[in-house]
């Protein structure tokens, strides 16, 4: 009986599709056949009235489905094993929350004494309640059917149609599939738009910025293409695009919540991006970096830094030990999702507390993704080759440094500070301005302290303080020895070998060498095994996950061992490696870990967590043949054309799934992913392609009767207005007012009104820019592959009254020469539109300018105000 | 009220001051926004740009329900105010004082190292009012308003860390970056003055900082930046950019005033030559409303034309309160304006500088509770007097309560109890003169009618006429909701 018992609780939880049949009790037959009366008579019209609405009718509440049995027995709301034990019945008996029926009145007790029983007879029905699938389709196992789905296929080889074109208006094959469609609903496209306007256009969006107004305008199509191939090769270009990959990896320089502590070098991996984009990386390489460029090119410090699209995210700081297995779950979850809606335009997400609602993406499969990177987290780490001479130079350093660090405390320890300052410092209520005021001059030798003490300034600057605090944190600086050990630790200090910046990367974890990003903990980065959960809920577990991919984009045949398999041998672990304690690190007691190093005992991970799954899943993840390969593709085409045209093939870039909007023209969408397979994943080929097509060089000219036809240019008979990214319009107000700073690269700038590019911008989750914030930049915390555009007042009260744009005047005044002679002035309004708008004014302008010049003989920095305010300024026409 | 402001037309039906576009196509914004009372006249005015609105108040397809507040005003004890030494009166906890607390887990303690025993309050309590509720000495004024208050003794939560606790009491989640209410809020209502921002947002003016986790405590997640709250800047000009840099001049208005009409004539042309475009249009009258906001939102702020009574009642004028006073009034002239949700945070950011005892309990919070009590006792009496409170929902509480349990120390405090802890409700629909829920015997868990964050966020949301499953926005290919897969209507504390 032990054994049957087993066989049909393990029957009852993992099979979803097949029947029950083998193992079965024998007097199964005999309790269902009475089972099926009691449903026919009393618990199915129970059922029916009271519960269906919500639980597999016209819905699915809760997860909760008894539309069929089957989908009954999956619920896990009904445990066969024990169906006493049924969290239906708490539910419905009202032990448990939520009550059930919601919002109803409690079911009769004879009522419920009836499902029970029918649950205890196996729960069986005469026919399912809804026919068919229902709203939620179970998705245990993926089925070719599933993998037939036109995003997930293989990439199929097509060639392009052959449209009439009897105006010979097609430049290349992108024009071909769009006039193709355009001929079929007999709509025809636009002519290409004016050169100035183009001009524009292109430097904008290529290189966002807008072109020299003095700058020879192109003129022929041929002109323009070099003009395109210009703009790409400029480091403008992998700048503003770079920006756009941000968005995708909700790139930031701090962690985020309550520390909101700043990433040392985070900006590291910007510049990663922009010179992948300056350099043209092949874009497959360029993905299966950012997952575990760590474990595939060791070597190349950059592919390590790559690895920051995930380490990147926010992290909890501080977390409490009961918060432990939860931010790590979070933290895992925010890895899948980031590679999943930015690189596949998948929402796997959804599939963490049930199977995805509408695409074939199981739970399991998301545990099993998750489970690639088990003992993978975050650390600061040392990406540069060393040499042994360096090590052991950095190995000596550092055993004199933990020493003096020992010495250090030991002086602490005989402090007392009460004995110092008991007598002037004595009202005691408000600790912490104190303790905020003493971090910041934690770094300044005790000694000015003590002076400032005495000199009675703390107290005037602090106020009041709390005597506990102050003493701990006093403990550290006061003691007779301390001075001569401070002096000696400032001088060894000095003597550091030079070690290369810290970068925060994906690390693989063994032995607890790696330090904790988050303060507070107290308990591991990590769990070395990972759970399949239900419901996401770390307390209940359901099983061991294993290490696997996504079904659905996998050949039938193919398993992770292929990926694991193509995997590069276990590299000898990174030399140096250090240790700090994030944002609460003594700059003093930094260890460089060594393997074998007596600091640290030895550790002798097994191969498996060297990040050989994550490097399978990277491999697998740009396999055109077997793995994921097809869908990355389309979805990075797409999103090139999306970020092109202001709308994507697919109009839901971040989601290609059931849910997502279908593509306007698949067939183009089709070639252009295979366009780019073929071209060796040549990002600016596709590039090339969309912006020498004369469907991307339209005029945005309107009418009504074409605009009757099709209203929202789905079929791309005209060029459609698009409002600047907040980036753009910052930068082209700079470049315009003559203040903009190139200087690429590098540490971010902190003030807010620096002139450098905006990708510069420090980025702390904590603190958006105004100006960027305001005109739509994204928060940095989740994947966005498509920006809102928001037109709001406080951007006009920003234009109108913020420093920044007064000094955007005042530069642009000062810039536009500044004449006041009458005669001047027509010169003066010439130059000013050239320089804002990159086209000399129309005769109406000129005279309006005039005008207000002539009323206001001192506006000219007002007239260069109103002109950035221009809506011209901020659309791109 | 400012409702003689006029507005162009197609703003009118379109939350009046703005507009929110995204490249989708018509499908996908019938989807966001539902199909509801005035949005197929809308529907009308698209154009391929996808101008999608935010909803109207009271032609809102998110109110689907009758709604009894326009508008919340949520005092915020920031850092966790005790329980157990405000109003869940436990007379046991002075029997047990000293002993072990049984069952407890000493890792809900933030600083387990320091978790020690039961430990009776310092402070005393006694009944108040008709209702008869406990309240300790802390809050004597509060105490005299009782009768207008619903407790909620058996509220929960799921983190004992400030920021993770503070995020779900504002977005529903602990993680970062979600919506807060206040921006679900006015992206499901809208606004009922355009001239002012919909949810506003006030901290601490005595430079203890912002609460932990900061402005994502009211930022607007995945939703459009406009629905993000607006932070009253504590010191100098309460919104940013609301004056010309150049400072007081008297021609600077009518020299903005001169720049804009310009601005307007040299965009016209361009207007014209994009008729399909109506972005374009919105963008001009942007900057019109903005010029009307400047020279109408300070008014709201100058607390001069307020007559002595009222001063006097929020005790104005007090060192030890009028901070939190001028912040209160200010609550209550933008409820008057029509603002929609007004978010009021007292106490700063490190411990003992908010509510966030883990030193000396009593000091901590006898100092807070003075801060507070008289301005928020006169706010409900103004409230009520001006027939505000009918429609207006007050809520007091933090983001978890505190372990009755001492925090070991000279002066003990107590820690952060993520498991039991009070809030009240007042105004708008809310059941007068009650306590609903529970604590056990030491008032350290949640046990009878237990009432969770999802819960209140949805009791919250039906006040304001918004079913809570209802109120949806895509993000990422995912309908997220506030009370994401869960949430009761407390019914019991609704009128």
């Amino acid at each position: 009986m032990r054994h049957v018992l087993f066989c049909l609780v393990f029957l009852t939880r993992i099979c979803v599709v097949a029947p029950l049949s083998a193992a079965i009790p024998s007097d199964h037959a005999e309790k269902m056949k009475a089972g099926l009366e009691l449903f026919r008579d009393r618990v199915g019209p129970i059922l029916r009235e009271n519960c269906l609405e919500c639980h597999g009718g016209k819905q699915v509440k809760g997860d909760f489905d008894l539309g069929s049995r089957e989908k009954l027995l999956k619920s896990e709301s009904v445990d066969l094993a024990h169906p006493g034990q049924s969290s239906l019945l708490k539910l419905i008996r009202h032990k448990e929350k939520p009550e059930m029926p919601k919002r109803k009145p409690k079911l009769a007790d004879s009522d419920i004494a009836a499902i029970a029983s029918w649950l205890e007879q196996g729960a069986p029905y005469d026919k399912p309640f809804v026919e068919g699938n229902g709203p939620v389709v179970s998705r245990g196992v993926v089925t070719d059917g599933d993998r037939d789905y036109w995003a997930f296929r293989r990439l199929s080889p097509l060639n392009p149609p052959q449209p009439k074109d009897e105006q010979g208006w097609a430049r290349n094959d992108v024009d071909r599939f769009i006039l193709a469609k355009l001929e079929e609903a007999d709509i025809r496209p636009n002519l290409r738009a004016e050169p100035l306007t183009l001009r524009r256009r292109m430097s904008l969006d290529v290189a966002g910025l807008p072109p020299e107004g003095k700058a020879t305008v192109p003129a022929s199509d041929e002109e323009f293409d070099a003009l395109t191939e210009t703009l790409l090769k400029s480091p403008a270009f992998a700048e503003t695009w770079a920006r756009r990959w941000l968005d995708l990896s909700r790139y930031a320089e701090s962690g985020g919540f309550q520390d909101d502590a700043s990433i040392p070098s985070a900006w590291r991996y910007r510049d990663f991006v922009v010179h992948s984009l300056k350099t043209n990386q092949r874009f497959d390489e360029f993905l299966r970096w950012q997952i575990a460029g760590d474990r595939l090119a060791p070597e190349r410090p950059e592919a390590s830094i790559a690895t920051g699209f995930l380490a990147l995210g926010p992290y909890q700081s501080p977390v409490t030990v009961s918060e432990l297995e939860q931010a790590r779950y979070d933290e895992l979850d925010d890895f899948l999702q980031t590679m999943g809606t930015g690189m596949l335009g998948l929402t796997i997400g959804c599939a963490r507390c049930h199977d995805h609602k509408y695409d074939p993406l199981p739970t399991a499969d998301y545990y099993a993704l998750a489970a690639c990177f088990t003992t993978t987290t975050r650390g600061l780490r040392d990406v540069q080759p060393r040499s042994q001479e360096d090590i052991h130079a950095v190995r000596e350093w550092t055993k004199l440094d933990v020493e003096l660090g020992d010495q250090l405390k030991k002086a602490e320890s005989k402090a007392d500070a009460t004995k110092l300052f008991g007598a002037s410092l004595k009202d005691a209520n408000q600790a912490s301005a104190f303790s905020a005021w003493l971090r910041e001059v934690g770094e300044k030798r005790f000694a000015d302290i003590c002076d400032k003490v005495r000199g009675g300034l703390l107290l005037e600057q602090v106020g009041a303080y709390d005597q506990r605090a102050m003493q701990a944190q006093f403990a550290r600086w006061i003691s007779p020895d301390y001075e001569a050990v401070w002096q000696k630790v400032q001088t060894h200090q000095k003597s550091k070998p030079t070690t290369p910046p810290l970068l925060l990367t994906l690390t693989e974890e063994f032995g607890g060498l790696n330090q904790k990003l988050s303060r507070h903990i107290q308990g591991p980065n990590y769990f070395r095994i990972n759970f399949q959960l239900n419901r996401g809920d770390p307390k209940q577990k359901q099983r061991e996950a294993t290490p696997g991919l996504l079904q659905v984009l996998t050949k039938p045949g193919s398993s992770a061992e292929d990926w694991r398999g193509q995997t590069p041998p276990v590299p000898l672990y990174p030399d140096v490696l250090l240790s700090s304690e994030g944002n609460h690190q003594d700059h003093f007691s930094a260890h460089l870990k060594l393997p074998g190093d007596p600091l640290q005992p030895d550790a002798k991970p097994a191969a498996r967590d060297f990040g050989t799954d994550r490097a399978a899943l990277a491999l697998w993840l740009t396999d055109v043949e077997k793995g994921a390969g097809p869908l990355a593709a389309r979805v990075i085409v797409n999103r090139l054309w999306t970020w092109h045209f202001g709308r994507g093939i697919v109009a839901t870039p971040s989601d290609f799934g059931l849910q997502g909007e279908p593509p306007t023209h698949p067939e183009l969408l089709e070639w252009l992913a295979g366009e780019l397979v073929r071209s060796g994943w040549d990002l600016r080929h596709i590039h090339r392609l969309i912006l020498n097509s004369a469907t991307w060089r339209q005029s945005s000219a309107w009418d009504a009767a074409r605009a009757a036809e099709d209203p929202e240019n789905k079929l791309r008979w005209r060029w459609r207005p698009q409002r600047l990214t907040a980036e753009a319009v910052r930068d082209t107000l700079l470049s315009v007012s003559g203040r903009l700073d190139l200087r690429a690269g590098g540490e971010p700038a902190t003030d807010p009104m620096h002139s450098r590019r905006s990708l510069y911008t420090r980025v702390k989750r904590s603190e958006p820019h105004p100006l960027l914030a305001a005109f739509d930049a994204p928060e940095p915390i989740e994947s966005v592959g498509q920006r809102a555009v928001s037109t709001v007042s406080p951007q006009a009260l920003l234009l109108m009254n913020s420093a920044f744009m007064d000094r955007c005047a005042e530069d642009l005044a000062r810039r536009l020469g500044g004449e006041k002679g009458p005669g001047d002035r027509a010169t003066l309004i010439e130059n000013a539109y050239r320089t804002v708008l990159s086209r000399p004014p129309t005769a109406t302008e000129l005279q309006a300018g005039q005008t207000f010049l002539q009323a206001h003989p001192d506006g000219l920095k007002r007239l260069s105000h109103v002109l950035l305010c221009l809506n011209e300024l901020v659309y791109l026409d | 009220m400012n409702s003689s402001i006029s507005t162009e037309p197609l703003l009118a039906m379109n939350n009046l001051n703005s507009s929110f576009s995204f490249p989708f196509t018509r499908r996908e914004m019938l989807r966001r926004a539902g199909a509801g009372l005035g949005f197929s006249a809308l529907a009308t005015l698209l154009s391929e740009s996808g101008l999608a609105a935010a909803p109207t108040s009271p032609g809102s397809p998110w109110s689907t329900l009758p709604a009894k507040a326009k508008s919340v005003i949520w005092l915020f004890m920031n850092g966790g105010p005790s329980q157990v030494d405000t109003f869940d009166y436990k007379p046991a906890l002075a029997e047990w004082n000293d002993k072990p607390l049984p069952g407890f887990d000493i890792n809900t303690a933030f600083d387990s190292h320091k978790a020690g025993n039961l430990m009776a309050s310092p402070f005393k309590f006694r009944q108040h009012g008709q209702s008869g509720r406990w309240v300790s000495e802390l809050f004597p004024h509060m105490a005299t308003q009782v009768d207008k208050m619903a407790f909620i003794h058996s509220c929960h939560t799921d983190s004992n860390n400030h920021s993770p606790a503070l995020y779900m009491m504002n977005t529903g989640t602990p993680r970062m970056g979600r919506p807060s209410f206040g921006s679900w809020s006015s992206y499901g209502l809208g606004t009922e003055n355009a001239n002012l921002p919909a949810f506003v947002v006030m901290a601490d003016p005595r430079n203890r900082g912002l609460p932990r986790g900061k402005g994502n405590n009211w930022g607007s997640g995945f939703l459009p930046s406009r629905y993000q709250g607006t932070f009253l800047q504590p010191k100098g000009e309460p919104i940013a950019n609301l004056t010309p840099p150049s400072g007081s001049n008297e021609n600077t208005l009518a020299a903005q005033r001169a720049d804009l009409d310009l601005l307007a004539a040299l965009n016209r042309p361009h207007l014209e030559a994009h008729p399909a475009e109506s972005d374009l249009d919105a963008r001009i009258a942007s900057f019109e409303l903005a010029f009307r906001m400047q020279t109408q939102a300070p008014e709201v702020f100058d607390l001069a034309g307020e007559p002595e009574s009222v001063r006097k009642d929020y005790g104005l004028e007090e060192s030890h309160c009028g901070h939190f006073a001028r912040q209160c009034i200010t609550a209550r002239r933008l409820v008057e304006r029509g603002v929609r949700f007004v978010q009021l945070y007292s106490g700063g950011t490190e411990n003992q500088q908010s509510w966030d005892c883990h030193a000396n309990l009593k000091g901590n919070h006898s100092s807070f509770a003075a801060e507070v009590d008289q301005p928020i006792a006169a706010l409900l009496r103004d409230l009520e007097q001006r027939g505000l409170l009918e429609s207006t929902l007050v809520i007091w509480g933090g983001e978890f309560g505190r372990l009755p349990t001492a925090q070991k120390d000279a002066q003990p405090g107590r820690d952060h109890n993520p498991h039991g802890f009070t809030i009240w409700m007042a105004g708008a629909g809310v059941k007068p003169g009650i306590a609903y829920g529970a604590t056990d015997e030491l008032g350290h868990k949640a046990a009878v009618d237990k009432v969770h964050i999802h819960d209140l966020h949805a009791t919250w949301l039906h006040l304001l006429g918004v079913d809570h499953e209802k109120l949806t926005y895509r993000f990422n290919g995912r309908d997220f909701r506030l009370t994401d897969v869960h949430g009761e209507v407390v019914q019991a504390v609704l009128s």
